[in-house]
C-alpha cells in the first residue's frame, strides 16, 4: 500500500509535466500475458508465497485484492518476479501489466476519494513538545533543543507519524526534561503548579514559607502599584479631609463627593474611617483625626483649619525628598547626638527657642544648648562671646553721664542680654553642675533669644541633658521661631522627638509616632509596603489612607487577580498556620492533587478517567510516605504525567469493539482539537479550544470553523509560518546555517542572518494570521525588514533594529519569497551562487515537479566560480540530451536570479568584473530577465504554485503523504483560494472541514485499503 | 496486515536479532564479568564516498603499502587491513544517488518510502544486544548532524542522517551533542532509578492505551514500550555490574575515572572539534568498558560539513565530492579525506597506547571504516571504501590489503559476518550474505 503512494507521486509529477493519457490496457489483454508466466506457480494448487493468481482469471476483482495486485505490480517493478531463472517479460508486457494495475488502482483512488488515509499516532515532535510545554507551563525553556532531531517524512514534514521515532535515549531524555520542568515549579494548594524562569528544587517548609510570602508580598506590591500616588504625585490631603467634612455636615454620600471632586473613592474611604478611628490610639495620629472632629460646622471656617492641618501633617516630610523628612529620621533619634536649631534669622532681633515636652509631661526633657553660632555680615561669632562684649559696652553706654536718650532701650537690652548670660553654666536641677558656656532649658518653655544687630544667621548647637537622672523618661522637642512661638505643651508637629534610645519611654513614643506613619507614609515604597502588608493583617485593613485593603484591591482588579489573590493567600493560610490539624492538612492534599488532575488534563488532551485519577492521587501519596516533601510528591507526578505516552503521543483511539465493517470513524470532539491546534499552532488546544471540545460544540461546522479562524489570528499561528512553511520552504533552522564562506562573506555575521530569518519568518506569519493571498508569496511587492537588513538589500529609508512591513520594493527587486535573504542565501554555495540549486528550488521546492536524481555517470561539468563560466559549462552540459531533460527547465530559473550574490546582495557585476547575465529560456521558449521578470514568468504558474501549496499544506495537516483519493480536496482547496482571490484561511477551512480531516481509519480499512 | 517477502527476509536476519530485550532474564544467573579483557567493534562512517583515486592500497614485496589517503595510518599499518571490492549488491539497483546505498550494516534493500522506513536491523545493533549484557550502555550511536526533512525524491532523507538501525523500521537514536553523548555514557545509573516507579506507571498507560489503537499504531507504541522496558533492564543491569566491579570480579577496565571533562552544551563550532570530541568519548567509553559497541557518523550522507579548520578549502563535503574531476576541487577533497582519516587515526592511536594487559585496547578491538559509496561523484557504489583496524583480542592479523574484487562472493554482509562472529553473536547468515569472510 505503501508503494501506491509513490506510484502517485510519480502520477502527479508526469501530470505536472504535460500527462498524455494513454489508453489503459484491457483486462483480456493483461491476462493471458499473466497465465503465461504466473499461473504455473501461482494457482490453486501450488500457491507460491501463498499467492494464487489463476483464481483471478475470470475477475480480477481489484477493490478487494488491491493488496495482492500492488505487490505484483511491485514485484514486477523491481524485478523480483518473474524469478530470475524463469522466463522473463518483455518489455511491452512488463508495461501492459504495471499500467493496467497503475490505472485500476486510480479507479480505485477516484472511488475511495475522501479516505482519511493511513496516519501512524504521532509522537509530538521537537517543535511541538517545546511549544505544548510553553503553553501548559507559560514559559519557554526550549528543552527539545538537545533531543534527537526530527527528520521529515510523508510530504516533507517532521509530523508524520512513521518517522517520529520512540527510543530508550528518547525517554531517557523525555525524563530529564521532564524532572528539569519539575524542578522549577512550585506546587502549592492554593496557586497550584506554578513554573518559574529560574529552578526551585527541594525546598524546607520554612522555605516554603518565606516564598509564599514573598510571592505575595511581591503581587501586592505590582498591583498595587499602578493605583498608588507616586512621590510627588499631588496627595490633595486637604481635599480628602474637606470631602469628610462635607460628608459630616453636608451628608453628601462618599462616594458622590469621590466623583464629583476626583477624588479615589477608595481613598476617600480610607480617609472617613481614619478620622473617624479612635483605634489604634496615638497621639500623633490625632493631630489629624482629633483636629478634624474639631472642626467648625462652618465651612469657610473649617476649610482654613483644614488648610492648616494639612500644613502641620505635610511638616513631617521633605517636600524636595520624599523619604527623608522627620518622619523618616525618627527612628534613628538618639539622645547623645546634638540635634542644632539653625535657620536664617535675617532682619530680626529675636528668635524664639522652643522646647516642647510633647505634652506627655516633662521628665527628663532638659536641653542643653552647648554652643550658639551667629553670623553677622561675613562674620560667624560666637555668641556668648559677642555677648560679653556687647554687655560690657552696653553697660559702658548706660553708665556715661548724662545718660544717654535710648538708656530705657539699653536698659532693656541689656537686662535680657543679662537673662541669657544668667542662664549660663546653670542647671534647673539642684546639685547638677553644667560647664559656664552651657545653657539648660528644662521643657516646656520658650525661650526669646535676643540677636545681634545685623544678624542673618543662627546655629544652636543643641542635645539632650543625658546626665539627667530622668533623662530615660524623655521626649523632648526643640526648634526655634522667628515668629510665633510655638505651642510647647504639645506635640509640635513637623519636629523631631528628642529620647533616649532603647528606653521603654522612647519605645512607646515611637510606637505612638508610628502609628501616624504607618497611615501616612512618606513615599511610594512605603505605601506599596502597606498594602504588602495585608499579608500580616488577617483580613483587616490596615490604616493608611493612601492604601489598598484587600477588598478594595479585589474590585480594582480583573476575575484573574482577585483568583490569584485569594489562591496565594490560602497558600500563605495553609503554609503558615502553626500546628495544622490533619482536617487541615487533609485540606492541602486535596487542593495539591486537584491541582494535579488539571494539570494532567491538559497535558494528556483530555479529560481523564476515575482510574487515572486514582492512579495519580496514588503515585502522590506513595511518594508522600517515601517521605517526600509535599512538593516534591506532586513533582514525580508532574513528570509522570509528562514522560506518558498520553501526553508524548497524540493518540487517536478506536472504540473498545470496532464496528469491522465501518472504515472510518469521526474523531471524537478532543482528538479534533488536538489535530486543529498541532496543525494551526504546533501546539496543545489552549482554554477556549478545550472548552469547546469539553461541551462537544467544537464538532459543530461553524464552531470549528470560528475556531480555525480565531486561531489562525492568534500569535501562535505563527508556527504555521515557521514548521509548515519553514520545513516545505527550507528556511526552518536557518538561524544556524553555517554554510556560508565566512573568509570570503563576513558581512554575513550571525545578527545577518537571524534578520534574514526573522524576515521570512514575519512574512509568512502575517501571511497566515493577516490571511494575505497566497500569491504574495511569489508575487508580493513588500518583505519585512530591519534597518540592517534593508542595508544588505540596499532599500533606503528603514531605520533601527524593530522589523516592520516596507512596501513598495519592486525597484529594489526585492517583494516576497524570490528576494529574500534566506533563500538566496540558502540555495547557494558556500563561496559562490549555483543556479542549479536556485533552480532545482523553484522546480521542485516551490513549484513542486520532481525532477528525477541525475543519472549515473553524471559527465564531468565544470562548475566554477565565475558565473558567466559557469553558465557556459552549464549550457554545455545540457547538449547531452540525459542532462538536458532537467537542467533545460531547473537553469533558466536560476540564471534568473544571478543577479543576487551567495549572502543575497543584488550584484550587476560578478567578482571578475563581468556584466551578470540574468536571462532564461525555458524549453518552449517562455524568456525571462532578472528578479522581475522571473517573477511574472512564476505569477503566470500560479496555478502550479497553488498546486504545490495545497498538497503541501494537506500532508502538514494530516501527518501523511498525500493520497489519489485527496484529488478531490485538493481541488475544492485550490477552487477555494481561487474564490477567496488566495486568502490562507480559505484552503486551511476546507481541510478543518474535509472528510479526510474530522475522520481517521478504523481497523477495518487498514486491513483493505491504501 | 500480510508480511511481505522482503519484510520475511528481514525478519530472519533479526532471528538471533534483539533478543536480548526478550530474554533478558535468561541471562539473570550468567555472570557479567569475564575474565579476559572483552572485545569492541566500532563503525566509523563518512557520507558521500571517497576520492577513488587515492584510497586503499597494494601489496608489494615489502607488504601492504598505502595509497595517499590511507598514509595517516603509517604509523599503525600492522593493526590494519585494507579492503577493495567489497559490496553491497542490493544498493546499485534502482533509482537515487544516494538514499538506496544508506545499508552498509546491514546489506538489505532501503525501501523507497516517504513515511514507513525499512532496512533492516544493522550488525552494530546485533551485536549491541548480545554485548550489551554486560556493559552499562548497550551501544553508542554517535553522529556530527541532524536529518533534514527532504521527502522530494521519494526517499525520505531520514535514510541519510543513519547507518544503525535497532529494528528494521526503527533507526538507533544518534546522538550528536557531546554533552549528551558523555552523560548518556557515563552517568552512574542514579537518575535513572530514582525513575523506576514512574517507569512502571507509564508503561501501564502504555498497556491500557494499547487496546484502543490500530495496529498500525500499536507498532509505534511498542517502540515506546521496548524502550521502557529496556530502560528497566538497564537500571537492573547497572546494578549488578557495580557489584561485580565493587567485589573485583572478573576483568576490570584499566581506565575506571572519567578522565574526560563534562563537554560544554551545544554543538562545537569547527567540525573539527566536534569530530575530535566524539571519537574522545568513544575512546573514553570503550576504555572504562562503559559500552563495547560504537557507530560513529563523522558525518551524514549528503552532509554539506564544512572544514574551517583547514585553510584553502571551500565548500561542502557533499559537493567537494561531485568534484566533477576539476583537480582543484579535487585536490581540496583529498585534503578532506586525509584529514578525516587523520582524526581516525588519532583515535586509533590512542587506543593502541591503552594498555589492557595482555594486549591493548585497539588490540582488543575491530574498528572499521567506511562509506556507502566509493566514489561519490559519480555515485558508484559498486565497491565501498573498507579499512579495518585493531586485532579483534588477537583473531585478526594486521597489515594486509585484501583484494576481494575479483572474489565472486565479495559481499560486505560477509565482513560483517566475521565482526558478528568475533564479537560473539554466531549466525549463519547475515543481510544478503551466508558465510563469513576469512580475515
Amino acid at each position: 500500500m505503501f508503494r501506491f503512494q509513490i506510484a502517485y507521486f510519480i502520477i502527479i509529477a508526469t501530470a505536472l509535466g504535460g500527462f498524455r493519457a494513454e489508453a489503459a490496457p484491457d483486462w483480456k489483454v493483461v491476462e493471458p500475458m499473466l497465465a503465461a508466466r504466473c499461473y504455473e506457480c501461482h494457482n490453486a494448487d501450488k500457491t507460491k508465497g501463498d499467492v494464487d493468481l489463476q483464481r483471478f482469471a475470470g475477475d480480477p476483482d481489484v477493490p478487494a485484492n488491491f493488496e495482492i495486485w500492488t505487490t505484483v505490480k511491485d514485484t514486477i517493478d523491481n524485478g523480483d518476479m518473474p524469478p530470475r531463472k524463469a522466463k522473463q517479460l518483455t518489455s511491452e508486457e512488463k508495461a501492459a501489466i504495471t499500467g493496467w494495475v497503475q490505472h485500476s488502482l486510480d479507479l480505485l483512488a477516484e472511488a475511495k476519494s475522501g479516505d482519511p488515509g493511513p496516519v501512524t499516532m504521532r509522537r509530538l515532535t521537537n517543535a511541538e513538545y517545546d511549544n505544548t510545554i510553553r503553553d501548559l507551563t507559560g514559559r519557554d525553556y526550549a528543552l527539545a533543543k538537545e533531543f534527537q532531531s526530527d527528520g521529515g517524512g510523508g510530504e516533507g514534514f517532521t509530523n508524520t507519524g512513521d518517522v517520529l521515532f520512540m527510543s530508550p535515549a528518547a525517554i531517557d531524555k523525555y525524563f530529564a526534561a521532564a524532572r528539569k520542568l519539575a524542578d522549577h515549579a512550585t506546587v502549592m494548594p492554593g496557586t497550584g503548579i506554578v513554573f518559574h524562569p529560574q529552578r526551585i528544587g527541594l525546598r524546607g517548609p520554612e522555605q516554603v514559607k518565606a516564598q509564599a510570602q514573598q510571592g505575595l508580598y511581591v503581587w501586592y506590591q505590582q498591583k498595587a502599584a499602578p493605583h498608588l500616588p507616586k512621590d510627588f504625585d499631588p496627595m490633595r490631603e486637604g481635599d480628602y479631609m474637606l470631602a469628610c467634612w462635607k460628608h459630616q455636615h453636608q451628608n453628601v454620600p462618599l462616594d458622590r463627593l469621590a466623583k464629583d471632586m476626583k477624588l479615589s473613592v477608595h481613598f476617600l474611604n480610607n480617609w472617613w474611617n481614619l478620622v473617624n478611628s479612635t483605634e489604634p490610639p496615638s497621639r500623633f495620629l490625632d493631630l489629624v483625626r482629633v483636629n478634624w472632629r474639631e472642626l467648625p460646622a462652618d465651612e469657610k471656617a473649617a476649610h482654613d483649619r483644614i488648610r492648616a492641618i494639612e500644613a502641620d501633617l505635610l511638616s513631617w516630610n521633605n517636600p524636595k525628598k520624599p523619604g527623608s523628612g522627620p518622619q523618616r529620621w525618627q527612628q534613628d533619634s538618639d539622645g547623645i547626638r546634638p540635634y542644632p536649631m539653625q535657620g536664617s534669622v535675617s532682619g530680626k532681633s529675636h528668635i524664639h527657642l522652643c522646647f516642647g515636652d510633647i505634652g506627655d509631661g516633662n521628665k527628663g526633657d532638659i536641653a542643653l544648648v552647648t554652643h550658639i553660632e551667629v553670623s553677622v555680615g561675613k562674620q560667624k561669632l560666637n555668641y556668648l562671646s559677642w555677648l560679653e562684649k556687647t554687655l560690657a559696652e552696653k553697660r559702658k553706654q548706660a553708665a556715661v553721664n548724662p545718660p544717654p536718650p535710648s538708656l530705657d532701650a539699653l536698659k532693656a537690652r541689656i537686662a535680657e542680654l543679662e537673662k541669657v548670660r544668667a542662664l549660663c553654666g546653670k542647671h534647673p536641677q539642684p546639685g547638677r553642675t553644667i560647664e559656664p558656656q552651657v545653657l539648660a532649658f528644662a521643657a516646656p518653655q520658650v525661650f526669646k533669644l535676643p540677636l545681634p544687630e545685623g544678624a542673618h544667621w543662627l546655629k544652636v548647637d543643641t542635645r539632650l541633658d543625658m546626665q539627667n537622672p530622668e533623662v530615660d523618661e524623655a521626649s523632648i522637642q526643640w526648634t526655634m521661631t522667628t515668629d510665633k512661638p510655638r505651642d510647647v505643651t504639645k506635640i509640635i508637629p513637623g519636629v523631631l522627638t528628642i529620647w533616649k534610645r532603647s528606653t521603654k519611654k522612647s519605645g512607646e513614643t515611637m510606637n505612638d509616632f508610628n502609628k501616624m506613619k504607618a497611615a501616612f507614609p512618606d513615599m511610594f515604597e512605603r505605601r506599596l509596603e502597606e498594602v504588602a502588608s495585608n499579608l500580616y493583617r488577617g483580613g483587616k485593613p490596615g490604616i493608611t489612607v493612601y492604601y489598598f485593603s484587600d477588598d478594595q484591591l479585589g474590585q480594582l482588579l480583573g476575575a484573574h487577580d482577585r483568583k490569584q489573590l485569594e489562591a496565594m493567600k490560602n497558600d500563605w493560610y495553609f503554609v503558615a498556620t502553626p500546628n495544622p490539624k490533619p482536617q487541615h492538612l487533609k485540606q492541602i492534599d486535596d487542593s495539591i492533587l486537584s491541582h494535579l488532575r488539571e494539570f494532567a488534563k491538559r497535558a494528556w488532551r483530555r479529560p481523564i478517567t476515575d482510574e487515572e485519577t486514582k492512579k495519580l492521587d496514588a503515585l502522590y501519596f506513595v511518594s508522600r510516605q517515601k517521605e517526600l516533601d509535599r512538593e516534591s510528591a506532586a513533582r514525580e507526578v508532574l513528570v509522570r504525567v509528562l514522560v506518558s505516552p498520553n501526553f508524548l503521543f497524540k493518540a487517536e483511539t478506536l472504540p473498545p469493539i470496532a464496528d469491522a465493517k465501518t472504515p472510518e470513524l469521526p474523531l471524537n470532539a478532543h482528538e479534533l482539537a488536538s489535530r486543529l491546534s498541532y496543525f494551526l499552532w504546533a501546539s496543545t488546544p489552549d482554554w477556549e479550544l478545550r472548552k469547546a471540545a469539553d461541551d462537544g460544540s467544537l464538532l459543530k461546522r461553524e464552531v470549528l470553523a470560528a475556531q480555525t479562524n480565531r486561531m489562525l489570528r492568534d500569535p501562535k499561528a505563527a508556527a504555521l509560518a515557521k514548521e509548515f512553511a519553514g520545513q516545505w520552504l527550507k528556511f526552518n533552522g536557518f538561524d544556524a546555517h553555517n554554510s556560508v564562506d565566512e573568509k570570503k562573506f563576513p558581512q554575513f555575521t550571525p545578527e545577518l542572518r537571524a534578520d534574514m530569518h526573522r524576515e521570512v519568518v514575519e512574512f509568512f506569519t502575517h501571511l497566515v494570521r493577516d490571511d494575505r493571498s497566497v500569491s504574495d508569496i511569489i508575487g508580493g511587492d513588500y518583505t519585512f525588514l530591519n534597518e540592517r537588513l534593508a542595508k544588505h538589500y540596499g532599500i533606503p529609508g528603514v531605520t533601527g533594529g524593530e522589523f516592520r512591513e516596507v512596501k513598495g520594493i519592486a525597484p529594489h527587486r526585492r517583494g516576497g519569497l524570490l528576494g529574500m535573504g534566506a533563500i538566496l542565501t540558502k540555495t547557494s554555495r558556500p563561496h559562490r551562487t549555483s543556479p542549479v540549486v536556485r533552480g532545482d528550488y523553484l522546480y521542485q521546492v516551490v513549484l513542486g515537479i520532481a525532477s528525477p536524481p541525475p543519472p549515473p555517470n553524471v559527465p564531468e561539468l565544470k562548475e566554477t566560480s565565475k558565473p558567466s563560466s559557469l553558465r557556459e559549462a552549464l549550457l554545455q552540459h545540457r547538449t547531452d540530451s540525459a542532462c538536458a531533460v532537467c537542467h533545460e527547465r531547473i537553469d533558466p530559473l536560476g540564471f534568473a536570479l544571478e543577479s543576487f550574490d551567495p549572502i543575497g546582495r543584488f550584484r550587476a557585476t560578478d567578482e571578475t568584473g563581468g556584466k551578470i547575465d540574468d536571462t532564461g529560456e525555458m524549453p518552449g521558449g517562455a524568456r525571462f530577465t532578472g528578479f522581475a521578470g522571473l517573477r511574472d514568468y512564476l505569477k503566470k504558474n500560479e496555478p502550479q504554485f497553488v498546486t504545490q501549496l495545497t498538497r503541501k499544506l494537506l500532508g502538514y495537516a494530516l501527518g501523511r503523504q498525500t493520497l489519489p483519493s485527496d484529488k478531490k480536496l485538493l481541488q475544492q482547496m485550490q477552487a477555494s483560494l481561487k474564490a477567496s482571490n488566495g486568502k490562507f484561511s480559505a484552503a486551511v477551512l476546507e481541510i478543518v472541514r474535509s472528510r479526510q480531516f474530522l475522520n481517521r481509519r478504523t481497523e477495518a480499512t487498514v486491513a483493505t485499503n491504501p | 496486515m500480510k508480511t511481505s517477502r522482503r519484510h520475511f527476509l528481514r525478519g530472519t536476519g533479526v532471528a538471533l536479532g534483539l533478543p536480548w530485550l526478550e530474554s533478558f532474564c535468561a541471562f539473570g544467573a550468567e555472570s557479567v564479568k569475564h575474565n579476559t579483557a572483552p572485545r569492541r567493534l566500532a563503525v566509523c562512517f563518512t557520507g558521500n564516498g571517497v576520492n577513488p583515486h587515492h584510497w586503499g592500497a597494494e601489496t608489494t614485496p615489502g607488504g601492504m603499502v598505502f595509497k595517499k589517503s590511507l598514509s595517516p595510518l603509517e604509523g599503525l599499518k600492522k593493526h590494519v587491513n585494507v579492503f577493495t571490492g567489497l559490496w553491497n549488491p542490493t544498493t546499485v539497483e534502482g533509482e537515487g544517488g544516494h538514499y538506496p546505498k544508506m545499508n552498509v550494516l546491514c546489506g538489505l534493500k532501503v525501501k523507497k518510502t516517504t513515511t514507513d522506513v525499512e532496512v533492516g536491523t544493522t550488525m552494530d545493533q546485533l551485536i549491541a544486544a548480545h554485548t550489551g549484557r554486560f556493559t552499562p550502555v548497550p551501544s553508542v550511536v554517535l553522529g556530527t548532524e541532524r536529518p533534514s526533512y527532504s521527502t522530494d525524491s521519494g526517499f525520505t532523507s531520514i535514510y541519510s542522517a543513519y547507518i544503525s538501525w535497532s529494528t528494521p523500521t526503527t533507526p538507533a537514536p544518534k546522538e550528536i551533542f557531546p554533552q549528551q553523548a558523555f552523560d548518556q555514557l557515563f552517568d552512574d545509573g542514579s537518575r535513572r532509578k530514582r525513575d523506576k516507579s514512574i517507569l512502571d506507571l507509564v508503561r501501564e498507560d502504555a498497556n491500557s492505551l494499547k487496546p484502543k489503537l490500530s495496529s498500525r499504531d500499536k507498532q509505534k507504541l511498542d517502540e515506546y514500550l521496548t524502550s521502557v522496558r529496556e530502560i528497566e533492564q538497564r537500571v537492573e543491569l547497572a546494578e549488578r555490574i557495580s557489584q561485580a566491579e565493587t567485589n573485583g570480579q572478573g576483568w576490570q577496565p584499566s581506565v575506571k575515572t572519567v578522565t574526560l571533562g563534562r563537554p560544554a552544551a551545544g554543538i562545537p563550532a569547527s567540525s573539527e572539534d566536534h569530530l575530535r570530541l566524539m571519537f574522545d568519548i568513544m575512546l573514553l567509553a570503550f576504555q572504562m568498558d562503559r559500552t563495547r559497541v560504537a557507530t560513529f557518523m563523522m558525518n551524514n550522507d549528503l552532509s554539506n560539513m564544512r572544514f574551517p579548520s583547514l585553510d584553502g578549502i571551500s565548500g561542502g563535503i557533499h559537493e567537494l565530492s561531485h568534484h566533477a574531476g576539476d583537480e582543484h576541487r579535487l585536490s581540496m577533497y583529498q585534503r578532506v579525506n586525509e584529514h578525516q582519516v587523520k582524526l581516525w587515526a588519532e583515535f586509533l592511536a590512542k587506543m593502541q597506547a591503552t594498555n589492557e594487559g595482555e594486549r591493548t585496547l585497539l588490540e582488543n578491538s575491530m574498528i572499521l571504516l567506511t562509506s556507502s559509496l566509493m566514489d561519490g561523484n559519480a555515485h558508484d557504489s559498486r565497491q565501498l571504501p573498507v579499512v579495518l583496524a585493531g586485532g579483534g583480542g588477537g583473531t585478526i592479523q594486521g597489515g594486509r590489503f585484501h583484494d576481494l574484487s575479483k572474489d565472486p562472493n565479495r559481499k560486505l554482509c560477509r565482513l560483517h559476518l566475521a565482526l558478528m562472529d568475533r564479537m560473539g553473536v554466531r549466525v549463519d547468515h547475515f543481510g544478503d550474505a551466508e558465510n563469513a569472510l576469512a580475515i
